[in-house]
Protein backbone atom coordinates (compact mmCIF):
# COMPACT_ATOMS: atom_id res chain seq x y z
CA UNK A 1 0.00 0.00 0.00
CA UNK A 2 3.13 2.73 0.61
CA UNK A 3 4.65 1.25 -2.28
CA UNK A 4 1.71 2.58 -4.52
CA UNK A 5 1.18 5.89 -2.52
CA UNK A 6 5.02 6.33 -3.06
CA UNK A 7 4.71 5.44 -6.87
CA UNK A 8 1.78 7.62 -6.93
CA UNK A 9 3.62 10.35 -5.98
CA UNK A 10 6.67 9.76 -8.08
CA UNK A 11 4.46 9.76 -11.52
CA UNK A 12 2.55 13.16 -10.07
CA UNK A 13 6.19 14.22 -9.82
CA UNK A 14 7.61 13.47 -13.35
CA UNK A 15 4.04 14.62 -14.44
CA UNK A 16 4.55 18.12 -13.18
CA UNK A 17 7.89 17.74 -14.53
CA UNK A 18 7.12 17.33 -17.81
CA UNK A 19 4.47 20.02 -18.22
CA UNK A 20 6.98 22.31 -16.90
CA UNK A 21 9.76 21.32 -19.36
CA UNK A 22 7.20 21.28 -22.05
CA UNK A 23 5.86 25.01 -21.48
CA UNK A 24 9.74 26.22 -21.41
CA UNK A 25 10.94 24.76 -24.56
CA UNK A 26 10.76 27.50 -27.17
CA UNK A 27 7.73 27.75 -29.52
CA UNK A 28 10.30 28.10 -32.64
CA UNK A 29 13.08 26.17 -31.76
CA UNK A 30 14.32 24.09 -34.54
CA UNK A 31 12.66 20.54 -34.99
CA UNK A 32 9.58 22.12 -33.92
CA UNK A 33 8.26 20.33 -37.12
CA UNK A 34 6.51 23.31 -38.26
CA UNK A 35 7.09 25.11 -41.29
CA UNK A 36 5.70 28.29 -42.52
CA UNK A 37 5.46 29.21 -39.32
CA UNK A 38 8.37 27.19 -37.81
CA UNK A 39 11.57 26.45 -38.86
CA UNK A 40 11.26 29.39 -41.75
CA UNK A 41 10.26 31.84 -39.17
CA UNK A 42 13.05 30.58 -36.83
CA UNK A 43 15.83 30.61 -39.91
CA UNK A 44 14.59 33.96 -41.22
CA UNK A 45 14.52 36.20 -37.68
CA UNK A 46 18.27 34.34 -36.80
CA UNK A 47 19.64 35.06 -40.17
CA UNK A 48 18.36 38.48 -40.23
CA UNK A 49 19.35 39.55 -36.56
CA UNK A 50 23.13 37.77 -37.45
CA UNK A 51 23.10 40.02 -40.83
CA UNK A 52 22.22 43.31 -38.83
CA UNK A 53 24.83 42.28 -36.10
CA UNK A 54 27.03 42.35 -38.74
CA UNK A 55 26.31 45.17 -40.68
CA UNK A 56 26.39 46.92 -37.57
CA UNK A 57 30.13 45.87 -36.63
CA UNK A 58 31.50 47.04 -40.17
CA UNK A 59 30.03 50.22 -39.56
CA UNK A 60 31.28 50.74 -35.67
CA UNK A 61 34.78 49.49 -37.44
CA UNK A 62 34.52 51.43 -40.43
CA UNK A 63 33.85 54.86 -38.05
CA UNK A 64 36.54 53.51 -35.67
CA UNK A 65 39.17 53.66 -38.75
CA UNK A 66 37.76 56.85 -39.69
CA UNK A 67 38.23 58.35 -36.25
CA UNK A 68 42.08 56.69 -36.22
CA UNK A 69 42.86 58.19 -39.48
CA UNK A 70 41.50 61.68 -38.29
CA UNK A 71 43.11 61.44 -35.27
CA UNK A 72 46.68 60.77 -37.38
CA UNK A 73 45.83 63.40 -39.91
CA UNK A 74 45.11 65.92 -36.94
CA UNK A 75 49.33 64.65 -34.77
CA UNK A 76 50.75 65.05 -38.15
CA UNK A 77 49.60 68.63 -38.03
CA UNK A 78 50.54 69.57 -34.77
CA UNK A 79 53.70 67.72 -34.76
CA UNK A 80 56.45 70.49 -33.85
CA UNK A 81 58.92 71.17 -36.55
CA UNK A 82 62.60 69.73 -37.17
CA UNK A 83 65.66 71.95 -36.16
CA UNK A 84 66.59 72.14 -39.92
CA UNK A 85 62.79 73.02 -40.72
CA UNK A 86 62.94 75.85 -37.98
CA UNK A 87 66.27 76.91 -39.43
CA UNK A 88 64.97 77.17 -43.17
CA UNK A 89 61.85 78.92 -41.49
CA UNK A 90 64.50 81.39 -40.14
CA UNK A 91 66.59 81.71 -43.33
CA UNK A 92 63.43 83.08 -45.26
CA UNK A 93 62.76 85.48 -42.17
CA UNK A 94 66.11 86.89 -42.52
CA UNK A 95 66.25 86.62 -46.61
CA UNK A 96 62.96 88.62 -46.59
CA UNK A 97 64.35 91.07 -43.88
CA UNK A 98 61.58 90.30 -41.44
CA UNK A 99 64.48 89.85 -38.41
CA UNK A 100 67.81 91.15 -38.33
CA UNK A 101 71.43 89.71 -38.35
CA UNK A 102 71.80 89.84 -34.48
CA UNK A 103 67.70 88.60 -34.13
CA UNK A 104 69.01 85.53 -37.07
CA UNK A 105 71.76 84.54 -35.28
CA UNK A 106 70.73 84.57 -31.28
CA UNK A 107 67.49 82.42 -32.88
CA UNK A 108 69.93 79.99 -34.90
CA UNK A 109 71.72 79.40 -31.63
CA UNK A 110 68.81 79.00 -29.40
CA UNK A 111 67.65 76.47 -32.01
CA UNK A 112 70.74 74.28 -32.29
CA UNK A 113 71.28 74.66 -28.50
CA UNK A 114 67.83 72.96 -27.96
CA UNK A 115 69.23 69.97 -29.97
CA UNK B 1 -10.99 2.62 -99.95
CA UNK B 2 -13.67 3.03 -97.33
CA UNK B 3 -11.38 0.93 -95.02
CA UNK B 4 -8.34 3.44 -95.39
CA UNK B 5 -11.06 6.24 -94.83
CA UNK B 6 -12.10 4.04 -91.45
CA UNK B 7 -8.76 3.87 -90.68
CA UNK B 8 -7.92 7.59 -91.26
CA UNK B 9 -10.95 8.53 -89.33
CA UNK B 10 -9.73 6.66 -86.23
CA UNK B 11 -6.69 7.77 -86.14
CA UNK B 12 -7.77 11.14 -86.14
CA UNK B 13 -10.05 10.59 -83.46
CA UNK B 14 -7.57 9.14 -81.29
CA UNK B 15 -5.42 12.18 -81.91
CA UNK B 16 -8.18 14.62 -81.00
CA UNK B 17 -8.57 12.21 -78.09
CA UNK B 18 -5.03 12.66 -77.36
CA UNK B 19 -4.88 16.46 -77.42
CA UNK B 20 -8.06 17.07 -75.58
CA UNK B 21 -6.30 14.87 -72.78
CA UNK B 22 -3.45 16.34 -73.05
CA UNK B 23 -5.22 19.74 -72.74
CA UNK B 24 -7.27 18.88 -69.73
CA UNK B 25 -3.72 17.33 -67.97
CA UNK B 26 -2.07 21.24 -68.63
CA UNK B 27 -5.55 23.10 -67.39
CA UNK B 28 -5.67 20.88 -64.61
CA UNK B 29 -2.21 21.13 -63.04
CA UNK B 30 -2.77 23.70 -60.72
CA UNK B 31 -6.06 23.29 -60.04
CA UNK B 32 -5.71 21.17 -56.84
CA UNK B 33 -5.61 17.36 -58.32
CA UNK B 34 -2.52 17.41 -58.41
CA UNK B 35 0.79 17.79 -55.59
CA UNK B 36 3.10 20.27 -56.24
CA UNK B 37 7.07 21.18 -56.46
CA UNK B 38 7.52 24.93 -55.70
CA UNK B 39 10.83 26.44 -55.67
CA UNK B 40 11.50 30.22 -53.46
CA UNK B 41 13.08 32.43 -55.92
CA UNK B 42 12.53 35.51 -53.50
CA UNK B 43 12.23 36.62 -50.11
CA UNK B 44 12.01 39.29 -48.09
CA UNK B 45 12.08 39.26 -44.33
CA UNK B 46 11.57 42.09 -41.97
CA UNK B 47 12.19 41.66 -37.70
CA UNK B 48 10.17 43.94 -35.31
CA UNK B 49 12.66 46.58 -34.24
CA UNK B 50 16.07 45.51 -36.09
CA UNK B 51 15.81 45.65 -39.81
CA UNK B 52 14.22 44.19 -43.36
CA UNK B 53 16.70 42.19 -45.79
CA UNK B 54 15.74 40.94 -49.07
CA UNK B 55 17.50 37.50 -49.93
CA UNK B 56 16.88 34.23 -51.73
CA UNK B 57 16.26 31.24 -49.89
CA UNK B 58 19.74 30.81 -48.94
CA UNK B 59 20.26 33.52 -48.14
CA UNK B 60 18.11 33.07 -44.81
CA UNK B 61 19.26 29.21 -44.98
CA UNK B 62 15.37 27.68 -45.67
CA UNK B 63 14.52 25.34 -47.61
CA UNK B 64 14.28 26.09 -51.30
CA UNK B 65 12.23 23.45 -52.35
CA UNK B 66 8.98 22.71 -50.72
CA UNK B 67 5.98 20.50 -51.84
CA UNK B 68 2.15 21.00 -51.27
CA UNK B 69 0.34 17.87 -50.99
CA UNK B 70 -3.33 18.73 -51.71
CA UNK B 71 -4.61 15.14 -50.23
CA UNK B 72 -2.99 15.70 -46.82
CA UNK B 73 -3.40 19.21 -46.46
CA UNK B 74 -0.09 20.01 -46.05
CA UNK B 75 3.32 21.82 -47.56
CA UNK B 76 6.27 19.92 -46.76
CA UNK B 77 9.73 20.67 -46.76
CA UNK B 78 12.79 19.25 -45.87
CA UNK B 79 15.66 20.86 -44.45
CA UNK B 80 19.04 20.56 -42.72
CA UNK B 81 19.67 17.24 -44.79
CA UNK B 82 17.71 14.95 -42.46
CA UNK B 83 15.06 16.99 -40.79
CA UNK B 84 11.09 17.55 -42.10
CA UNK B 85 9.08 19.90 -41.40
CA UNK B 86 5.07 20.21 -42.63
CA UNK B 87 2.98 23.18 -42.35
CA UNK B 88 -1.12 21.66 -42.26
CA UNK B 89 -3.53 23.94 -44.54
CA UNK B 90 -7.27 24.27 -42.50
CA UNK B 91 -8.05 26.77 -44.79
CA UNK B 92 -8.29 25.94 -48.96
CA UNK B 93 -9.88 28.01 -51.30
CA UNK B 94 -9.83 27.77 -55.12
CA UNK B 95 -10.40 30.86 -56.48
CA UNK B 96 -11.05 32.10 -60.40
CA UNK B 97 -7.35 32.33 -60.68
CA UNK B 98 -5.76 31.68 -57.37
CA UNK B 99 -5.06 28.23 -55.22
CA UNK B 100 -5.41 29.80 -51.67
CA UNK B 101 -4.28 27.75 -48.63
CA UNK B 102 -4.04 29.27 -44.86
CA UNK B 103 -2.70 28.42 -41.72
CA UNK B 104 -1.48 28.79 -37.93
CA UNK B 105 1.41 27.40 -36.27
CA UNK B 106 2.86 28.70 -33.43
CA UNK B 107 1.56 32.29 -32.98
CA UNK B 108 1.93 33.03 -36.80
CA UNK B 109 -0.28 33.00 -39.30
CA UNK B 110 0.57 32.34 -43.05
CA UNK B 111 -1.26 31.91 -46.27
CA UNK B 112 -0.14 30.67 -49.79
CA UNK B 113 -1.73 31.87 -52.86
CA UNK B 114 -0.22 29.61 -56.22
CA UNK B 115 -1.42 31.15 -59.41
CA UNK B 116 -3.75 28.61 -61.35
CA UNK B 117 -2.64 29.71 -64.69
CA UNK B 118 1.23 29.93 -64.16
CA UNK B 119 1.65 28.08 -60.89
CA UNK B 120 3.66 31.40 -59.75
CA UNK B 121 3.89 30.92 -55.86
CA UNK B 122 3.28 33.84 -52.97
CA UNK B 123 3.86 33.27 -49.73
CA UNK B 124 3.15 35.16 -46.45
CA UNK B 125 3.69 34.59 -42.48
CA UNK B 126 3.26 37.22 -40.19
CA UNK B 127 3.57 36.99 -36.45
CA UNK B 128 4.60 39.12 -33.41
CA UNK B 129 8.39 39.44 -33.81
CA UNK B 130 9.35 38.17 -37.59
CA UNK B 131 7.24 38.44 -41.06
CA UNK B 132 8.12 37.52 -44.44
CA UNK B 133 7.08 37.19 -48.06
CA UNK B 134 8.54 34.59 -50.37
CA UNK B 135 7.90 34.45 -54.25
CA UNK B 136 7.79 31.32 -56.45
CA UNK B 137 7.36 29.45 -59.16
CA UNK B 138 5.46 25.60 -58.92
CA UNK B 139 5.04 22.61 -61.13
CA UNK B 140 2.78 19.45 -60.99
CA UNK B 141 4.35 16.17 -59.64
Amino acid sequence: MLNIKLNLKNMMLVAVGVTTFSVTVPALADGAGAFLGGIAVAKIGHSVRESNEAQQRQAAAAEQQAYYAQQQAQASQTQPQTAEQQIAQLDKLAAGGYISPEEYRSRKQAILDNM
Amino acid sequence: MKTLQKRFNTAALLCLMLFVSAAANAASKFDGSSNLICAAFDITACVDGVTCAKGQARTFDIPEFLTVDFKKKSIHADYDGDKTADSPFKNFQSTDSQLIMQGVENDHGWTMAISKKTGRMSVSSVGEEVSFTMFGACKAL
